[in-house]
This record gives structure tokens, C-alpha cells and sequence, in this order.
């Protein structure tokens, strides 16, 4: 009778619900869900949210800045996203080995020539892939830091500001986002990064409460024009 | 390069992830 009670517990663990877009629902069993928490499940979907979005920010960049993918030879937008897609395996050459911050700054540099959309959105996913740990699914014994994630989520505050602030000597931006003229007004970036930020702080707060501690918002207020370490935490 | 001034508060890892970014040549700021 134990054991039948334990193998109801571990098949009603591995099962999952999905609702459908017409509304239906689906379980499905899986074993993986075995070893998994309810909050290791909530880490996978905002990951894959935050990954989603900001892939999203890249092709509507590419979309604004056609010449960026073309600095780098390549055939077309879809080649350039795809090689953000494969950032976990190869580095872009023309960040000389550059990673999250350093990288993402870049692209507010006078002196790089290269692909600046490339610059700021490697930047900004390898941040985000080092804020989830390089993971891309979460179980029982994986643990996330707090701190991570929510300078991930500064910087993206970061990133927001300087594609509005930052100019060339020029005077013009270096990458063209979010659209002011009343005619035309197009504040898509904004809201997109606003969504990505909020699911980084959401997990943020999570990941604080699973570890019994507090977030500290000091930082954010004394360092606002630099990209916070990510990687560097402990 | 940026001059920043550091608030610690908390554990201080803020502080210590940035004194070992600009170590490692990744972050270009100084700490007055």
C-alpha cells in the first residue's frame, strides 16, 4: 500500500497541464518534471520569455538599422539573428572575445565599426544567459542568484537609456529605436525591453524569496550610464 | 572612463563584482 501511495505521488508529480489556444487542456507526463520545483518551472518560462524578447528587440533593431548586419558581410537579417542565436557556442570576431557588458557597450562606441546591433544584443543575451547560469532548463539542485538577475534587469534600464541618449560626434543616435515624432510615433522598443525587465525583476524577487534575502536597489541610482557586472557576482 | 562612487550596502557583492570587472579589463571605470 506504501509503495502504490508513492508511485501515485511521483506519476501526479510528472504530470503537467498546458492549456491550448482553443482553450482545451492537454497533461502530459513527463519524468523530467520529477525533479523539478514548482519555481525551477516559473525559471524556465521567464528564461525562454526574457531569451524571446530580446531576440525580438534584435530583429526589430535589424529591421530599423539595416545596415548594421550588412557591416558584417552577412547575406540578410535572418543571418545575423541566427548568429545571436548561436552565441553559447561562437563569439562574434569583431568583439575581440567580448562578452555581456563590455560588449553591449560597444555599440555606444565612437571607435567600433562593426555590426552595432550585434554589439549591443550579444551583449545583452550572454548577460541574460550568465544571469540564468548558461542554463536552459532549471531543476531541483540548480540555484540562481538574486543579484544576477536583477542587475540583468538594470541593465537593460541601461540599454533603454543610452539607445535614447547616446550619440555619435555627429549628433546622431548610433542605433535608431523608439520613434518621438508625434506623426509617427513608434514606442515598441521601449515597451519590449519594459516586458523583459519586468520578467528579469519578477524572477529577481523570486529567486530572493527561495534564498531568504533582500534585493538592495542602491546601485541603481549611483550607477546608471555603465552596464553593472553580471558574470562577476558571487 | 567613468568615475563612480560606490554606496555599499547589503553584502557589498555589487562592489566586489565591479572591483573584479575592472580588474579583469571588462569594465572601463574608476573608483575614486
Amino acid at each position: 500500500m506504501r509503495w502504490l501511495a508513492i508511485f501515485l505521488v511521483l506519476v501526479l508529480a510528472a504530470c503537467s497541464t498546458k492549456m491550448g489556444k482553443d482553450g482545451r487542456t492537454e497533461t502530459a507526463m513527463d519524468v523530467k518534471y520529477l525533479a523539478k520545483t514548482e519555481i525551477d518551472r516559473i525559471a524556465d518560462t521567464s528564461r525562454t520569455e526574457v531569451m524571446a524578447g530580446l531576440m525580438l528587440i534584435a530583429d526589430k533593431l535589424y529591421r530599423r538599422n539595416p545596415k548594421e548586419w550588412k557591416k558584417a558581410g552577412l547575406a540578410n537579417r535572418d543571418a545575423a539573428l541566427e548568429r545571436l542565436n548561436l552565441r553559447q557556442y561562437r563569439n562574434l570576431p569583431e568583439l575581440n572575445g567580448a562578452r555581456e557588458g563590455q560588449a553591449a557597450a560597444l555599440a555606444f562606441s565612437e571607435a567600433y565599426a562593426g555590426d552595432r546591433v550585434a554589439a549591443l544584443m550579444f551583449g545583452l543575451l550572454t548577460m541574460a544567459d550568465a544571469a540564468f547560469e548558461h542554463k536552459e532548463e532549471f531543476y531541483i539542485l540548480d540555484g540562481l542568484n538574486e543579484m544576477k538577475l536583477y542587475n540583468c534587469a538594470r541593465n537593460m534600464d541601461v540599454a533603454v537609456w543610452k539607445l535614447g541618449h547616446d550619440r555619435t560626434a555627429a549628433g546622431e543616435p548610433f542605433l535608431l529605436s523608439n520613434e518621438l515624432d508625434p506623426g509617427n510615433r513608434n514606442l515598441s522598443f521601449e515597451r519590449e525591453f519594459g516586458r523583459v525587465m519586468g520578467l528579469l525583476d519578477f524572477m529577481a524577487k523570486v529567486v530572493a524569496d527561495r534564498n531568504g534575502r533582500n534585493l538592495s536597489r542602491l546601485t541603481q541610482t549611483v550607477v546608471s550610464t555603465i552596464f553593472l557586472p553580471v558574470s562577476f557576482l558571487k | 572612463m567613468k568615475n563612480i562612487v560606490i554606496l555599499i550596502s547589503g553584502r557589498g557583492s555589487n562592489m566586489e563584482a565591479l572591483i573584479a570587472a575592472r580588474a579583469a579589463g571588462c569594465l572601463s571605470i574608476s573608483l575614486p
